[in-house]
């Protein structure tokens, strides 16, 4: 195969190596998802750029926490701080996979993969993407919900920031294995309690139960107020369900899937009220 | 034979031959061989699941750069295979010699093979053959396939049926009327795919002797070579085959994949041409296990004896018949299990449709007529408030027993033997004065778990069934002076990676009577062999083994008689089997069984319906442990494969189109969910037929895994799980009919 391949060693460099090739380039993180396609022979990219030189991993902390975008998930299975992301990490893939595998190509993952998402979404992440002209900084709900056809072209995913950590976190993923799998669903919790032992703030994603990983607002809005008990979190997990819009692929139907997104859902605030 | 003073040279666990090679990365796989001036092969596969080809358009492809050749219909001077029957084309399309070749039959057809000077060209030229079709009616559920006026996939098989076997045993009225309890029970299987770790791959070429050659990785080169002289119109000694490492095998390569279109390139070429499938190729291109349907009636009296048994057994075919009259007839003998039954009456059926070709798998039909079986049996053991293990051991056939076939089993009886040492040694029953007890399980702290232990035993044929030819030679040369320096043996059985080179060798050294570092084996070349049989239906040990001892014999005669070197060829037959009677099903099919028992304890989640394999104790009666490891090796491999098969794997197949042809949506068991102990019990009953005693054993271990677990998951729940594999969704579904572990 001939490819045209480029290895920049600065974000500005890249960013124009994006503008002046646009669309024909193929960016690639850790190429955990690209190389399969490329190797399976689905498709022969003509350029190529990996960001693995561009000097754009690791996590950082000055007021808030930032995280590069081509920090390796097996880095991010060791932030401390943020328990349910280092332990969404760690679900994903096999060692080599976390090895390779970057936070940055993990958010441009079609569902049922992307696992990252959904601990980052009730972490209330940002994402910073840039271009050569511009940069801009918008929460993870907005990038994931924006078509992929809007997302500019020439726009490269640089870091996610997230706020310091408040509340009590739990994640669980439903895979039909143990390791080396899809999620059937993931569902992500942060509650914020208060002296009353009441949830004064929460944040309930899932991932794999829709076309891309989203915050369950309706269930959030149910445990507001709420202390956990068998009723409040009954009251979420069957809110939730209906919040979902499961898929049915190889590994699982929809039907199933919105039964898990009740079950898991469950789990997790099950895991918080001990 | 052996000296005193000598270690025997089997009875003990020794390092497989090949080990070094292999983990060292040195050893050749297919893939791994290149020529100087090779060329590349990209296979066009039909893109219409059952249509006319009206004509093929190669010129664009031909105009892409690098692209030497477009082979299609018109280029294969027979243009037929198949390894019973031959009824697909080697290529499909218009100006074939054989009537009905220019008919794809299903998504797995080749209509066109590129051959460029690498592998992008190849596959990027593929895509360019413009191809036209007229479709034609399809059919994908093999009971409306056998339906008058359903479409037809072969003009001389009416209704799409390739076999109906028959079992006639009795007036089943009588035997009704005889049954205390009777009951009914409908099951189904699904598909699995072999998953080994190597995909198809070849290079083909003409040798030094000008013989047109292919090195690939099969299960019986003398097949392989066979079925390319045919579609060649070549004599048979200019074709040679050469396995060199086989990445695994199961069954899912005994028929052809790449070996006759690389043969026919390397030939029309004369150019060394090369190919890789990739392993979507793999699992889209060649066939699966069959899917099945069984419907069964049982009947016993109240004191627990058998009486009357009647099922109907639908396999899917698919589009070809690769082995499916051989498999299905597998699943006939073994719907009604190792038991006694005076009144029988069996109905098996293997049937085309337009969906993928099914065949060969580990097991063999087996697995299918066990699911039912013992599915069976355990319901009944309910029925009658019998335990499962008290209630078989008043069934199982015995030495002199007859069979559904209307005769006796092979000698060498033990089914009763090793479901007494399986229960044992699972731990999880006992036995007193009363009879036969199951322990209580120890339920998990978590109230949306729970355990159970399970029970299935089962039996299954060593070597080909039915009539087939079954034949076995091996070569033995010795060499030295006063004393025996080297011995080379010749055996052409495939180590498909099941270590048979290596059992190979240590039989050849118990034989002669020298130490395993004298033996040199010469193995799987059509050049330097003569015919081995496939390794497969658990004959390969046993079958050259035989052959072994037979050449060993006569070599160490001339030996004696001052011979150097002394060179012996023995031709090793089996007893004679037969086919079954058309109307009644009698013969005697097979020369030798395998016994096996399964317990099986397995933890669900009542939630989420996730069926965790715990444990599992495998007895099984091997007749000789020629090398421990070896074998405790198949068990696990086997029983993890089972699991496989029963909970995880589920191949998705809608309309003749397979929907996750990857291992990232196709899911096997990894490392993380195999049980955390497999208790290997072998047993060692010989057999008088068998090299020092040894049956065959790869296949049985994973012949009742299935209705363990279904029996297991029935202990945990309560529940009978009757259509494999037990997905979660499928359990949910079934824990919610019975108002368990719902959350709305
Ligand atoms: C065996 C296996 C198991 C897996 N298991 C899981 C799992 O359990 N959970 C899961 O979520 N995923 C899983 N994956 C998918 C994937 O490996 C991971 O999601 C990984 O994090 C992807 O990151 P990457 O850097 O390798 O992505 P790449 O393959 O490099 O890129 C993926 C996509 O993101 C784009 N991209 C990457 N970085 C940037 C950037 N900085 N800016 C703009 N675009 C960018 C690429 O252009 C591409 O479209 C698995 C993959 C395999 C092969």
């Amino acid at each position: 195969m001939n490819a045209d391949l480029f290895i920049p060693r600065s974000l500005d460099e890249a960013l124009s190596v994006v503008q002046t090739h646009g669309a024909g380039l193929l960016v690639m993180g850790g190429g955990t998802m690209m190389m399969a396609h490329i190797n399976e022979g689905i498709f022969f990219p003509q350029k190529v750029m990996s960001l693995a030189r561009a000097g754009l991993s690791g996590v950082y902390r000055n007021g808030h926490t930032q995280i590069g975008a081509t920090t390796h998930l097996t880095d991010v299975s060791q932030i401390a701080d943020y328990p349910i992301l280092a332990e969404a990490a760690f679900q994903i893939g096999g060692p080599a996979i976390r090895n390779m595998g970057t936070i940055g190509g993990n958010l441009y993952m079609p569902q049922p993969a992307g696992d990252l998402a959904v601990p980052l979404l009730a972490y209330d992440a940002h994402v910073e993407l840039a271009s050569a002209s511009a940069s801009r900084t918008i929460s993870l709900e907005d990038f994931l919900a924006e078509p992929r056809s809007h997302r500019g072209v020439h726009e490269l995913l640089v870091a996610v920031h997230l706020p310091d950590p408040t509340g009590y976190a739990a994640y669980l993923k439903l895979g039909r294995r143990e390791a080396n799998t899809p999620s059937v669903v993931a569902v992500g919790v942060r509650v914020v309690m208060d002296k009353q032992g009441q949830i004064s703030d929460a944040r309930l994603a899932l991932g794999a139960v829709g076309s891309f990983a989203f915050r369950a607002k309706n269930a959030e809005a149910a445990l507001i107020g709420q202390s956990l008990n068998t009723k409040s979190i009954a009251d979420a997990a069957q809110i939730a369900m209906e919040e979902s819009n499961p898929f049915t692929d190889a590994l699982a139907t929809a039907w199933y899937r919105r039964r898990m997104v009740g079950v898991f859902v469950k789990r997790t605030l099950e895991q918080l009220a001990k | 034979m052996s000296d005193n003073n000598q270690m025997p040279a089997i009875g003990v666990s020794m390092k497989r031959i090949d080990a070094f090679g292999k983990v060292t990365g040195q050893t050749p796989y297919p893939s791994d061989l290149n020529m100087d001036g090779q060329l590349w092969m990209k296979m066009r596969f039909s893109d219409r699941v059952h249509a006319r080809v009206v004509s093929i358009d190669t010129r664009r492809a031909e105009a892409y750069p690098g692209v030497v050749r477009i082979f299609t219909a018109r280029d294969v001077p027979v243009n037929e295979y198949g390894l019973v029957m031959k009824d697909q084309p080697v290529i499909c399309g218009p100006g074939s010699t054989i009537l009905g070749a220019d008919v794809v039959r299903c998504l797995a057809d080749v209509v066109a093979v590129v051959v460029a000077d690498t592998e992008e060209n190849a596959a990027a030229a593929a895509p360019l053959i413009d191809i036209e079709y007229q479709d034609l009616p399809t059919v994908f559920d093999p009971e409306d396939a056998m339906q008058d006026g359903a479409p037809l996939l072969h003009h001389d098989k009416p209704n799409n049926i390739i076999v109906h076997y028959k079992i006639r045993k009795g007036e089943m009225s009588e035997g009704w009327a005889k049954s205390d309890v009777i009951l009914e029970g409908e099951f189904s299987t699904g598909y699995q795919e072999h998953a080994y770790l190597q995909p198809e791959a070849g290079l083909g070429y003409i040798d030094e002797q000008g013989r047109v050659t292919v090195v690939v990785a099969g299960q019986w080169v003398h097949e392989d070579q066979e079925q390319i002289y045919h579609a060649l119109n070549l004599p048979p000694d200019q074709v040679r085959v050469i396995y060199p490492a086989i990445g695994g095998a199961f069954g899912g390569r005994e028929d052809m994949s790449v070996q006759i279109v690389l043969a026919l390139a390397a030939w029309k070429l004369g150019r060394p041409v090369k190919i890789i499938w990739s392993r979507e190729e793999s699992i889209l291109y060649h066939h699966k296990r069959h899917p099945v349907k069984i419907r069964a009636k049982w009947g016993a009296t109240r004191d627990g004896k058998l009486v009357a048994a009647e099922a109907t057994v639908i396999g899917d075919a698919g589009a070809y018949n690769y082995t499916t009259n051989k498999v299905m007839g597998n699943a006939h003998l073994m719907v009604t299990g190792p038991y006694e039954i005076p009144y029988v009456q069996v109905d098996t059926y293997g049937v085309y449709t337009n969906n993928i070709m099914t065949g060969a798998f580990r097991g063999f039909g087996g697995p299918q007529g066990a699911f039912a079986a013992e599915g069976m049996m355990n319901r009944l053991a309910e029925a009658l408030g019998l335990d499962p293990v008290d209630f078989r051991l008043r069934n199982v056939i015995h030495e002199g027993s007859i069979m559904t076939t209307g005769t006796p089993p092979p000698p060498g009886v033990t089914i009763q033997q090793t479901i007494e040492a399986g229960a044992i040694e699972s731990g999880a029953w006992s036995h007193n004065g009363q009879g036969w007890q199951k322990s209580i399980t120890q339920q998990p702290r978590e109230s949306y778990k729970r355990r159970g232990i399970g029970f299935a035993c089962g039996f299954k044929n060593i070597g080909y069934s039915f009539g087939f030819p079954e034949q076995n030679w091996a070569t033995i040369e010795l060499r030295g002076a006063g004393v025996i320096e080297e011995v080379t043996v010749r055996a052409a059985g495939a180590d498909v990676g099941q270590g048979a080179h290596t059992i190979f060798v240590q039989m050849t050294a118990e034989a002669v009577g020298v130490p395993v570092e004298k033996v040199r084996l010469i193995g799987h070349d059509t050049a330097e062999t003569q015919t081995s049989g496939s390794s497969s239906a658990s004959r390969m040990t046993f079958m050259t083994g035989n052959a072994i001892r037979g050449a060993a014999e006569l070599a160490l005669k001339k030996w004696q008689d001052e011979e150097r070197p002394a060179i012996a060829t023995y031709q090793y037959r089996p007893p004679a089997t037969t086919t079954l009677d058309k109307e009644t099903g009698y013969g005697t099919p097979n020369f030798a069984y395998g016994y096996v028992v399964e317990v099986a304890e397995v933890e669900v989640d009542l939630e989420t319906g996730m069926v965790n394999l715990v444990r599992v104790t495998c007895a099984n009666d091997v007749g000789k442990v020629l090398n421990r490891i070896l074998v405790e090796g198949q068990v696990e491999g086997a029983v993890v494969q089972a699991q496989g098969y029963a909970i995880m794997e589920h191949l998705v197949s809608k309309e003749g189109r397979v929907l996750n042809p990857f291992l990232s949506t196709y899911l096997i068991p990894t490392v993380y969910d195999i049980p955390v102990e497999v208790k290997s019990v072998l047993l060692e009953n010989p057999i008088p037929i068998g090299p020092w005693g040894a049956r065959g054993m790869a296949e049985m271990p994973f012949i009742p895994l299935a209705p363990a677990i279904a029996s297991a998951i029935h202990d945990a729940t309560g529940i009978w799980f009757d259509h494999l594999p037990f997905i979660p969704d499928r359990i949910v579904e079934g824990l919610r009919e019975h108002g368990l572990g719902a959350i709305v």
